[in-house]
């Protein structure tokens, strides 16, 4: 077993509860999630585990427009719902089609995956360009964008994630996602992930992230400045993709050499900016 | 540390004592249920996968704890009176079991598949054993064995 | 034109019979016996690729409580011995010690620990103080053949090593013709080199064994083998006892492919068993099975092929340079094979050469893979046919019709090249394989689809295709043999040493027996590798457990349908011969018959008393290679490399089919196998000579997703020297994948690729180089 030293198991009641237990437990206490990372890595510092199961936040909740999911619901959920599947064009399925496997979204959490953070989660780049937010307790309720979140980690110690909320889709919006791996049950060599809302028929918004490079998703500013006021044409696709390969940084690991990432970096671009151009297109 | 807990196993209930890092992989095949495999122990081949509440994962990513009080199936439960679950029988119908290592795992695979989706593709099939690693068969006959068994599904049928 | 018999059991898809302990979850394999008080055994392992252990401490490991017993090089035996599994006396080097002064690669043995519990054990390898002095390591062929490079093997009790200062296991040399002069007579010539990669068999069970002292105080052990009968003699002579104390009894068995045909744990449980008294339990973790045990045999292989105008080969030239690791278990063999089950497929070549060499490498240890060889050198081999076809104008289907080997053939090779000795020669007496190309041509679409350049967006569509044999057994070397009994009401136990894996074996030599004695399947209780109970049986490899040990099988009953007729003779009165004996009955011209049951109960219990049963044994003369004509449609990513496989057909001639779905069953498992080894499957290697991927997690096996619907047939065949005509079909699937996937990439879109596995970015690479080569003319 990998938890050899765990000396407590705590299920708390409410977030309250959670957050002091957190505290008490000092520097070998962690959150469980689910656990896919923590039972099988977690190792001998970790002393006091506070499994979250027991906090009802396993749901998925229209809200007006927005879809609020907490934290503790799965991944096989997340993808099997009617609600999440209308969201611009079923992007989030498709992406969610791709992680692991059915044996190990039926554990998996939104909420874990979230906080894990892991390099190449396909789940934080799309919903970084969906524009999602997240509601922490940390003694109170507030609610932050992802994309700060990651920018200020410091905001995730000492406060619990209790949920993710997707904003109302915007008019004129399409998204989309690729992957890049060694095979079909992987974790990515590459992702990217993209949303464009037009507006009078050129780009007003738009969000581009490309994720493990192999580190974290990260938005690409330049191919994103590069869009903004332009219409999307083969060519402005073609110019941002560059921008993207140009300014993103790769490296070397056991899934992929940092050129080869690079030379994906402007495939996963361009077909992400292809698909949304195409959806744009369509007559609603 | 040890705790006890209270666990429905193929319907039958324990009161066990268990070590909190134990995960359920452990604890299942300390209660006499082989079918539950360890072919990796990191979550990645499949052969431990079984029911938790009616659905399919994989043991060696629970903990004994975190599953407390609940239900858990494994295919050591499925045979009925002496009948096989037709799952089971399609199975060895299709020719769809070799070295039999990760046939369980596959089996509550499929399980969880055919509750969700009563009809699925080969595609869909697929899709739902792709978290179970077989060398042996090359996935043919297995996925010939779900789709058998999903098209003698009566029940659904007689809709 | 193949024999088409009628068959009852022989040729039906019957029901396996361990099917139903296996479907249910039963507690048949090794891992599954909760002995009371076993010990487990965990191994240290050489965090270095090269180093002399100058000192080893064990005392704190043994001071722990709950710690049985530590195991060094100080209190073990010193001996050398092989740790492959093949008949005696082994044709790989004795350069193994149970635990060495040395070690010769990161994973390599160093100690190990018996204690009450897997955690205790754990905890004691952390306190064995090891002091190493490291040594200068090669980690490729090249290094290690280099005139200064360090010797891997410089003890001086090592045996039938060929050239240890050089760091050579084995070297083959065959000269057939005059190659030279049969290249200038070539109207086209190609040549190409080739390279595979670290690759690993992944069998979902890990290697894992119990032992424990039976009650008469003899060692029993209970292992996940493909070599019950070797792992009793090797672990006799390394323990010094003698053999008929040991039991070695296989279980179940999760797979293995090749990984199991090696004493990998045997001998240490053995000696904790010994030392202790009490039972042992030793089960590699997944990253062991990666870093510690066997692997594919990483290969370089130049093929030269020249042919006439026609198409028609003259010359055939292949070098093989095979990476053997650190140890040389199977390296003089699976070289060997390279050569022997390629060149005689094409047979139409007057001058052959091959020249092999195995060579020690401070890496993971190769051993045997299905395939063994074949799969490696028929990349070049089968690439190299394409490209001569394609300088000549010749479709590749044609290039295959007009080479192959077929029936009333021989080849020179197959007396040339042996399993460390001689060969075998012998006439091809069942082949299909145009029936097989046929087939496959068909089905795939050839005509239609090759040379097509079909494009959709990124997507380039190609089709691929190659030939193969392989070989049933190992002729004149490896013996197989059965034992039949009849019981009370008409059964029969079949008693045979061979070595189900979850291939099916059990039941296919149950029907065997059940064809020749005309009873049901489920009049056959199949019991099988127990080294006590069973007789002898090399195991299974070589693809022989249908051909040799059903040989044998078909023996044993042909001589127990010789003692019922002549029970049933006495019984009614008429000679033997003139009776005729189906569906279990034994029955006289004018009707007047005796059922099994009859002569069952008569000869256990009532007159002239005797057991009604037999012994027969079965050395192959030949080995009648299996042959498939193998196609694929993949489709070409050009932006991003990836290459799917959208469709592969597998069409074989095994003879007779004993079983037909269980013979497709092997089949597709083989081709998947080769899928993985073709596009994902890779073991990486550090500059400091660790396996850095030993997962699931990254080392990337197909899962259902990563494969079409491989279709197989099995054309109608018929070898007159098969047990009801049957050939193998266990490994030949497994060596087509890289070749006719290569092809088919070349057709998609022109690119030839010489280095497994064909990754995404070793694609785009070769397709860019392409671009810079076409722009530059």
């Amino acid at each position: 077993m990998s938890l050899s030293n765990l000396q407590s198991y705590l299920r708390p009641a409410d977030l309250s509860s959670a957050l002091r237990q957190v505290g008490d437990g000092g520097s070998g206490a962690r959150l469980m999630a689910a656990g896919t990372d923590l039972v099988l890595h977690g190792g001998e510092d970790v002393t006091t585990l506070i499994d979250l199961d027991g906090l009802g936040l396993s749901y998925i909740e229209q809200r007006h427009d927005s879809i609020a999911i907490g934290a503790m619901t799965t991944l096989t959920d997340v993808l099997e719902d009617p609600v999440v599947e209308r969201y611009l064009g079923g992007v989030i399925p498709g992406m969610m089609r791709q992680v692991g496997s059915p044996l190990l979204r039926n554990l998996a959490t939104i909420g874990g995956n979230l906080m894990r953070r892991h390099p190449w989660s396909d789940i934080i780049p799309l919903f970084r360009a969906l524009g999602a937010e997240v509601t922490l307790f940390d003694g109170e309720l507030l609610s932050r964008r992802l994309d700060d979140l990651y920018a200020h980690p410091g905001h995730l110690r000492g406060s619990i994630l209790t949920e993710v909320v997707l904003p109302p889709p915007p008019d004129n919006a399409a998204a989309a996602f690729r992957k890049f791996a060694r095979s079909t049950v992987d974790v990515a060599g590459l992702n990217c992930a993209a949303m464009v809302q037009l507006d009078d028929g050129r780009c007003a918004e738009v969000r581009l992230l490309v994720g493990g490079t192999p580190r974290a998703a990260e938005r690409v500013c330049a191919a994103e400045d590069y869009l903004v006021g332009e219409e999307l044409t083969a060519a402005t696709i073609a110019g941002a993709a560059a921008e993207a390969a140009a300014t993103v940084d790769t490296g070397d690991d056991m899934r992929a050499t940092a050129s080869y990432r690079t030379h994906l970096v402007g495939i996963g671009t361009t077909r992400c900016l292809e698909e949304i151009r195409y959806r744009l297109q369509e007559p609603t | 540390m040890s705790q006890t807990i209270t666990l429905t196993v193929n319907g039958v209930h324990y009161d066990l004592s268990v070590s909190l890092g134990d995960t359920m992989l452990e604890v299942l095949r300390r209660l006499g249920l082989k079918s539950v495999k360890l072919g990796c122990d990191t979550g990645d081949c499949g052969a431990c996968a079984v029911l938790i509440d009616g659905r399919a994962v994989n043991a060696c990513m629970v903990l004994a704890v975190a599953a407390a009080g609940g239900s858990v199936t494994t295919v050591e439960g499925l045979e009925n009176d002496g009948h096989l679950h037709r799952l089971q029988e399609a199975m060895l119908n299709a020719g769809g079991v070799q070295c039999g290592f990760c046939t369980p795992g596959m089996v509550m695979s499929a399980l969880d598949l055919l509750a969700r989706n009563p009809h699925p593709t080969e595609a869909e099939v697929r899709e739902g054993l792709a978290g179970n690693l077989c060398r042996c068969t090359g996935y043919v006959k297995p996925t010939d064995a779900v789709l058998a068994a999903a098209a003698a599904d009566t029940e659904v049928a007689d809709v | 034109m193949s024999d088409k018999r009628s068959f009852d059991v022989v040729g039906h898809s019957e029901r396996r019979v361990d099917d139903y302990s296996l479907v249910t979850g039963k507690p048949v394999f090794a891992g599954d016996l909760d002995i009371a008080d076993t010990l487990h055994v965990r191994f240290l392992h050489s965090p270095h690729a090269h180093a002399l252990i100058t000192d080893i401490d064990s005392s704190r490991a043994e001071a722990l409580p709950g710690v049985a017993l530590v195991l060094t090089h100080r209190n073990t035996p010193e001996r050398r011995y092989t740790t492959a599994g093949q008949g005696f006396p082994e044709p790989s080097p004795y350069d193994a010690r149970m635990f060495d002064t040395k070690v010769r690669f990161v994973g390599d043995r160093v100690a190990a620990v018996a204690a009450e519990s897997p955690d205790i054990a754990a905890e004691a390898l952390h306190v064995i103080d090891v002091r190493y002095e490291k040594l200068p390591s090669v980690l490729t062929i090249d290094d290690a053949l280099g005139e200064s490079a360090p010797v891997i093997h410089d003890e001086e009790d090592a045996e039938n090593i060929l050239d240890a200062v050089h760091n050579t296991v084995a070297e083959v040399m065959v000269d057939i013709g005059d190659v030279v002069a049969g290249f200038e007579q070539s109207a086209a010539i190609v040549e190409t080199l080739c390279e595979t990669q670290y690759a690993q068999h992944a069998p979902l069970e890990p290697h894992v064994v119990q032992s424990y002292r039976d009650n008469d105080g003899r060692l029993v052990l209970v292992s996940s083998t493909q070599v019950p009968f070797h792992v009793r003699r090797i672990v006799a002579r390394v323990l010094d006892i003698p053999l008929h104390r040991i039991r070695v009894v296989k279980p179940r068995v999760g797979g293995a492919f090749g990984v199991k045909q090696e004493i990998l744990l045997e001998d240490v449980v053995a000696l904790v068993t010994m030392r202790t008294g009490l039972p042992a339990l030793a089960c590699l973790s997944r990253p062991e099975e990666f870093l510690a045990s066997r692997t594919r045999h990483p290969m370089r292989t130049r093929v030269k092929v020249g042919a006439d105008r026609d198409g028609v080969l003259r010359a055939i030239d292949m070098e093989v340079l095979s990476n053997t690791g650190a140890y040389g278990s199977h390296g003089l063999t699976v070289m060997s094979n390279a050569g022997s089950k390629t060149l005689p497929l094409y047979n139409k070549a007057p001058n052959v050469r091959f020249n092999g060499k195995a060579v020690y490498t401070n890496l993971p240890v190769g051993g045997a893979y299905r395939g063994y060889g074949a799969t490696q050198a028929y990349f070049p081999l089968e690439t190299a046919l394409d490209e001569l076809g394609e300088k000549l104008g010749i479709d590749p289907v044609d290039m295959r019709r007009r080479n192959h080997i077929n029936v009333g053939e021989t080849s020179p090779i197959f007396a040339a090249i042996g399993e460390g000795k001689e060969g075998v020669e012998q006439t091809i007496k069942s082949c299909e394989l145009d029936r097989c190309i046929d087939v496959g041509a068909e089905m795939i679409g050839w005509d239609a689809k090759h040379n097509a350049h079909r494009r959709d967006g990124p997507w380039a569509y190609g089709v691929g295709m190659s030939i193969h044999m392989q070989g049933s057994g190992i002729a004149a070397v490896d013996m197989a043999a059965a034992t039949i009994k009849m019981n009370d009401n008409g059964s029969f136990n079949l008693l045979v040493g061979a070595t189900d894996l979850g291939t099916g074996s059990d039941t296919i030599l149950g029907q065997i027996a059940a064809e020749t004695l005309t009873v049901p399947l489920d009049k056959i209780v199949v019991y099988s590798s127990d080294t006590d109970l069973t007789p002898f049986d090399p195991g299974a490899y070589a693809s022989s457990t249908t051909y040799t040990s059903g040989n044998a099988v078909r023996r044993a009953a042909e001589r127990v349908r010789g003692q019922i007729l002549e029970v049933a003779g006495v019984m009614l009165e008429e000679e033997p011969g003139e009776l005729a004996l189906g569906a279990a009955r034994v029955s006289r011209a004018d009707g007047a018959s005796v059922s099994f049951e009859d002569i069952g109960l008569r000869t256990l219990y009532s007159v002239d008393q005797h057991q009604i049963g037999a012994m027969a044994s079965f050395v192959g003369d030949e080995s009648p290679p299996p042959f498939l004509a193998s196609f694929a449609e993949i489709a070409v990513d050009t932006d991003t490399g990836r290459v799917e496989v959208v469709d592969y057909v597998a069409v074989a001639d095994c003879g007779t089919a004993i079983n037909p779905q269980a013979a497709e069953g092997q089949l597709e498992g083989a081709i998947a196998n080769g899928i993985g080894y073709a596009l994902t499957e890779e073991m990486l290697i550090s500059p400091h000579g660790r396996v850095r991927n030993p997962t699931f997690f990254d080392y990337k096996i197909p899962a259902a997703t990563d494969l079409p619907r491989i279709r197989t047939v099995l054309v109608d065949s018929y070898e007159p020297t098969g047990p009801h005509g049957a050939k193998s079909i266990a490994e030949i699937g497994i060596n087509a994948p890289i070749p006719t996937i290569a092809n088919a990439v070349y057709d998609a879109v022109g690119v030839r690729l010489k280095e497994t596995p064909f990754t995404p970015e070793r694609v785009v690479t070769a397709l860019a180089t392409r671009t810079q080569l076409i722009e530059k003319r």
